[in-house]
């Protein structure tokens, strides 16, 4: 009988239980878009955020010794401390760590000075390019990018050396390398390489690196007999609501000798802007709901006012107050599924709308979504019936019959 | 003689505004007996049937139905009271405008138990509305959504019908139908209290109160002539009453 009597009374009322379900829709089709982009935007942030740069740089620790004659302080020495090249898998496993919502490139970095074509010192970097590629994004290479990290060749050159030395795309040139070598004995030795590289890509980088040539980290390590040493990673990490300084005290948890330094500025701007867009999403959808909260109040309360009489009629012919209640609340359960469902098919479609117009992406539909707008949306519907429900348990079926 | 459904004791009804509509009524209905109020308008004849029916608490005084004081029940306990041992019959009919015929009469068995069509077509063809139970109430005429009314009050059963005006929007052959059937029911052994402003439909019943000013001022019955009329009397209650 419930069924029959609330699939007439919804037929009967259809437009005010109209009103309500596109009530319900507006606010859910809000709340729907944003959790679905919400749940991608960390992603799609951190993609455009990442084109700043490493917001991490894990160094080696340098241990360093005073040194002064008598009284008078000379200042400190340090020995070149170098990192595993092995670390650079360790910290790729932070990607499993809870802290961590994501990394976008690790790259390490060997430096070398080494003089070319006989003339001119230059900072030399070796390093893995594919990882490069993700974390420089503003890089602007003439030529080719080197693909293959087992290319021995091939080099990248900044654009002021290429301008300095007067090289040009396909040009070779000669690097000489020398360096002292500790024995085994202890006792150090001079050792000098000679190599040829093959100019394949001018870099523009607008910064230091135009003044280096970049080399893949294997041939590197080969020259300079640094095999498995690196001197510095660029990491672009994205932490998961905390400051990128967790992130660095993980890695140095994890590797005692090494120092992970944040690039504060594109760290912090990572973070307060995802904080910001999470605060700005909730915001709304906290309006959207109180909207559609109003909304399915005031359909209810009319409701309720338009049907004292048979509410009366109802409680006086012995209709108990959970009876009474079940039916507008069931009505409420049908406006706010009917409102879920429809709201979130529409939400995945304003998703996909925001996603391409902000971001240039399309966004997916994360059916997780469902089961949480459909929850939300029976929530608001059934607390804003409250009020209008408690009106029609308080009617006083002698007052509104008036005449039994 | 037969056992006392109604008793009221010293009824008494006074209104947030100061209002008495009742003033010590003391009143017995037998079972099976077909009583009507009378009175001009504020004489406190719905006050009194709200009371009777549970729809209202008196003010002091009480009320026994079946030897259980209903004006001692709490409003859960009033309404299971109306649900098991009143049907009401009302003036404008009250009935749901989108439900049809049968689904009004269910609406009551529903409140009451289980809702059984079945059952409440053999109470509509009780009334004769076997040809009228998918009709709506917009599309009967107002006697036939009066006896669709007096089959959702008797759909449960209930000991007592309370009907105010029954007939009261209703044309005379309409209001006469509506009367036979009341008259069937209470051959049927239903108690029936109904009000009227109507003496010609008040004769129908078995006894007729009089109330004025919240007391009774007559209570008679209309099987037994009185001998001797006074004529003066009749005169002035049919003055006061607007009779």
């Amino acid at each position: 009988m419930l069924l029959r009597l609330l699939r007439k009374s919804l037929i009967k009322r259809k437009s005010r239980v109209g009103i309500a379900i596109i009530s319900v829709i507006m606010g859910i089709a809000m709340v729907s878009a944003l959790l679905i982009i919400s749940l991608q935007v960390e992603e799609k942030v951190g993609d455009e955020l990442s084109k700043f740069g490493p917001n991490l740089v894990v160094l080696p620790q340098t241990e360093s010794i005073e040194v002064s004659v008598g009284d008078v302080e000379l200042g400190s020495v340090s020995e070149q401390q170098y990192i595993e090249e092995q670390d650079v898998v360790r910290i790729e496993e932070l990607k499993y760590s809870k802290n961590v919502r994501g990394i976008r490139g690790i790259a390490p970095y060997l430096f070398a000075v080494v003089e070319v074509n006989e003339v001119s010192n230059v900072i030399m970097a070796g390093t893995w390019f594919d990882q490069v590629r993700n974390i420089n994004t503003w890089w602007s290479v003439e030529g080719e990018w080197i693909e293959d990290r087992n290319d021995t060749k091939k080099s990248i050159i900044g654009i002021t050396v290429a301008e300095k030395l007067n090289l040009n795309i396909g040009d070779l040139y000669n690097i000489k390398y020398s360096s002292f070598i500790k024995m085994e004995d202890g006792n150090s030795t001079y050792f000098e390489v000679d190599y040829t590289f093959e100019v394949t890509g001018i870099l523009t980088a607008g910064s230091d690196d135009d003044n280096r040539i970049f080399v893949n980290l294997d041939i590197l390590q080969t020259i300079t007999s640094k095999e498995d040493k690196v001197s510095m990673i660029q990491v672009t990490a994205l932490c998961n609501k905390c400051s990128t300084d967790v992130i660095a005290a993980e890695i140095e948890g994890k590797l005692p000798n090494v120092e992970a330094k944040t690039v504060k500025q594109v760290a912090d701007t990572q973070m307060q802007v995802l904080d910001k867009i999470e605060s700005m999403m909730l915001l709304i959808s906290i309006i959207a709901l109180l909207a559609s909260a109003l909304g399915v109040m005031t359909t209810m309360t009319t409701s309720v006012v338009e049907r004292k009489k048979e509410i009366g009629m109802m409680k006086a012919i012995g209709a108990e107050d959970r009876k009474v209640a079940s039916l507008f609340l069931s009505e409420a359960l049908i406006i706010s599924i009917i409102g879920g469902i429809l709201g979130f098919i529409i939400g995945v479609f304003i998703a996909q709308y925001i996603g391409e117009s902000v971001f240039q992406s399309s966004i997916s539909p994360n059916y997780i979504v469902f089961p949480m707008v459909l929850g939300i949306s029976i929530g608001v519907t059934i607390a804003s019936s409250i009020i209008p429900i408690r009106r029609a348990l308080k009617i006083e079926p002698a007052e509104v019959l008036r005449s039994i | 003689m037969s056992k006392v459904v109604i008793k009221s004791e010293n009824l008494t009804k006074v209104f947030d505004n100061n209002t008495r509509a009742l003033n010590g009524i003391n009143l017995t209905i037998s079972k099976g007996e077909w009583v009507t109020i009378m009175g001009p308008s504020g004489s406190g004849k719905t006050t009194l049937l709200n009371i009777l029916g549970g729809l209202d608490k008196p003010s002091n005084g009480t009320v026994f139905v079946d030897g259980k004081d209903i004006t001692k029940l709490n409003s859960r306990l009033l309404t299971k009271y109306r649900r098991e041992n009143i049907g009401f019959i009302f003036q404008q009919f009250h009935l749901v405008p989108y439900l049809n015929a049968v689904e009004n009469v269910m609406l009551a068995q529903y409140f009451h138990s289980i809702a059984l069509e079945q059952d409440a077509e053999e109470v509509l063809e009780r009334v004769g509305l076997k040809e009228r139970l998918t009709h709506l109430p917009t599309q009967m005429s107002g006697g036939e959504q009066q006896r669709v009314a007096v089959a959702r009050a008797i759909a449960n059963e209930p000991e007592i019908l309370l009907a105010d005006e029954p007939t009261g929007n209703l044309d005379q052959t309409n209001g006469k139908v509506v009367l036979d059937l009341l008259e069937s029911l209470h051959k049927e052994g239903h108690t029936i209290v109904m009000i009227t402003h109507d003496i010609n439909i008040a004769k129908r019943s078995q006894r007729i109160i009089k109330l004025i000013d919240g007391k009774i001022y007559s209570d008679k019955s209309t099987r037994v002539k009185s001998k001797n009329p006074d004529k003066k009397i009749l005169k002035n209650i049919s003055k006061k009453i607007g009779g």
